[in-house]
């Protein structure tokens, strides 16, 4: 009786182990999509190698690849040219590239997210000269917090907040050490007070004062006379 | 392997056995159809809800999407992949999927919570408000919703409604900070000056660290209470109660001492940071001096790594004069502490 249930609890288990799971996440790897692309004759051998290759060099350049692969898998989702697929992965390998040795100046050591957000935020609008100098701010900040800085920065600059404006409110962001990740939203409180008739001055000197009390973009909408809301989990419950 | 890892591998074992045994169990289930379907949707809630914690919204997206394309009229899983997509910072991807869930399950007080805050993401305050109101109609105690329409009256001016609502959430949550904070704020905007003070010091005394304390102290010192004031610290302003004593003594009071207990918790953490202590008394300057005395001794712990030299006492015969908000203030007696510069 015991050998019949140990025969049986093996054959339940060897089973379960087969049936495919509910959470099978989907297989992220680039050859199906290179290979239907050539099969439907919209990329030629060639360009798909020079696919492969761009990807390869960003990897054995230390660069983080997962953002690589995943826009060469969406072009070839978008049914763009390779021509423009390789292009594309090229200015992101320059920019990645230029991020992680501003952002590793003075033996810092950004994460692969660092270098992530730092160098999309120049494909976002963020100058290679503006980067440049918020790395050599003095005192020098982490990494999180400049790539923080520059993704902020590439926001305000998309919607035309004063290079100056934005300039005083990083500085003292970096130099405070209160630029925590939220801050990129900025732009969003700019577009805010520019509905509600606030001009960008009053935003830029507020930030700098709630930067100074460690506060965030939610603060600094309390402090226009606005409010804001959580967009990541209900209110509702206490903060003690 | 992270703790996500060994968390999804062990749903889905779960998962892989419960299926496999459920046609030992299927006598007791209407079909194994619903079964199944029921399962799943315990997955998916408690799988979703798992990403929203741990604010992996990406990951949650990554897993959620392709369920969604499989079963597109699912309400619970659009609204997971709107809830993520919100989270990720991209309200125009998650407007569709909130729709969604709103259209295929048009009670549910939450969905029509969430799609107010789309809107809102989105500056769409009309929407916004109708959603909530919508959300209220079904849940009328649905505390987020009766908050954020508070909140969506209070940006628009309309401000006794606001206070209503605020009203409510507190009747609902005595404790719910937004609330207690903005029902402040309303009450300034009526100009029912008593009535904010005693509801920012309520603030404050629950929530004296949080980061909107530091404009709830500007509020009051605006309206002439220094009953709380800002004091430069390191890098960061902190609110605390003035540090006050019994009268014409240098005998700390109990609501002091809490507040330079804070000030020792910031010396303790902070190991290169040192403060001036000044205390004012108008006429009597030999008093002054106990009471900045005072506060060095209280605050001075050598348990707590806080030496009494990290503290510089000063001591005036003469009032404070305090500059709020464009005016100035003279304070008889009082005790500012600010961070020292150290001299190169």
């Amino acid at each position: 009786m015991a050998r019949r249930f140990s025969i049986l609890l093996i054959a339940f288990l060897v089973a379960a182990a087969w049936l495919p799971g509910p959470v099978d996440v989907l297989a992220s790897a680039l050859d199906a999509p290179l290979r239907q692309a050539q099969d439907d004759g919209r990329l030629t051998a060639g360009d798909a190698q020079a696919i492969e290759a761009s990807i390869d060099q960003a990897k054995a350049e230390g660069l983080p690849s997962a953002p690589f692969t995943a826009k060469a898998e969406e072009g070839l989702a978008k049914r763009v040219t390779g021509r423009a697929i390789i292009q594309a992965l090229e200015t992101m390998r320059s920019d990645y590239a230029f991020a992680r040795d501003a952002l590793s100046r003075g033996g810092r050591a950004p994460s692969p997210d660092d270098v992530i957000m730092a160098g999309d935020s120049l494909r976002l609008g963020l100058t290679r000269q503006e980067l440049d100098d918020m790395a050599a701010f003095e005192p020098p900040a982490s990494p999180a917090e400049l790539a923080t800085a520059a993704r902020t920065r590439a926001a305000l600059n998309a919607v035309v907040f004063p290079a100056r404006l934005s300039d005083d409110i990083l500085r003292r962001g970096l130099a405070s050490g209160a630029l925590s990740a939220q801050w990129a939203q900025l732009f969003r409180v700019v577009q805010r007070t520019r509905e509600a008739g606030i001009p960008d001055a009053a935003v830029a000197q507020a930030a700098t004062r709630i930067l100074a009390d460690g506060g965030g973009p939610a603060e600094l909408l309390q402090e226009l006379g606005l409010t804001g809301r959580d967009t990541r989990k209900a209110p509702g419950k206490p903060s003690k | 392997m992270g703790p996500a890892t060994v968390y999804l591998f062990v749903m889905n074992n779960i998962i892989r056995s419960l299926i496999l045994l459920l046609p030992l169990t299927v006598g007791a289930c209407a079909t194994m159809d619903n079964a199944v379907r029921h399962i799943q949707g315990e997955f998916h809630d408690a799988q979703g809800q798992y990403y929203l914690n741990k604010g992996d919204f990406a990951s949650g997206r990554a897993a959620f999407a392709p369920r969604v394309a499989e079963n597109p009229e699912d309400p619970e899983l659009n609204y997971f992949m709107a809830r993520f997509e919100l989270g990720g910072d991209k309200p125009e991807a998650a407007l569709p999927y909130i729709q969604k869930a709103v259209k295929l399950a048009p009670d549910n007080a939450d969905y029509r919570f969430w799609e107010g805050v789309t809107w809102w993401t989105l500056m769409k305050p009309d929407k916004e408000r109708s959603a909530y109101e919508k959300s209220l109609s079904i849940d009328p105690n649905h505390l987020s919703a009766n908050l954020y329409l508070a909140h969506n009256m209070l940006d628009r001016g309309r401000n006794a409604e606001a206070l209503k609502l605020y009203d409510k959430v507190l009747a609902l949550n005595p404790d719910e900070p937004q609330a207690m904070f903005n029902r402040a704020v309303v009450l300034e905007r009526l100009k029912r000056t008593g009535e904010m003070k005693l509801a920012m010091h309520r603030y404050l005394e629950s929530y004296p660290d949080a980061p909107l304390a530091r404009q709830g102290v500007r509020m009051l010192n605006k309206a002439g209470d220094f009953t709380w004031r800002n004091h430069p610290m390191g890098q960061r302003n902190v609110a605390l109660r003035a540090v006050d004593f019994k009268p014409g003594t240098a005998e700390l009071t109990e609501e002091a001492k809490a507040s330079l207990n804070r000030v020792r918790d910031i010396l303790s953490e902070n190991t290169g940071l040192n403060l001036n202590v000044i205390a004012y008394v108008k006429g009597d300057e030999s008093l002054a001096r106990h009471r900045a005395l005072a506060v060095q001794e209280h605050v001075s712990r050598k348990t707590f790594g806080v030496g009494c030299d990290r503290l510089t006492p000063r001591w005036f015969g003469q009032p404070e004069t305090v500059k709020s908000d464009g005016r100035t203030q003279v304070l008889a007696e009082s005790v500012n502490i600010f961070t020292k510069i150290q001299n190169p």
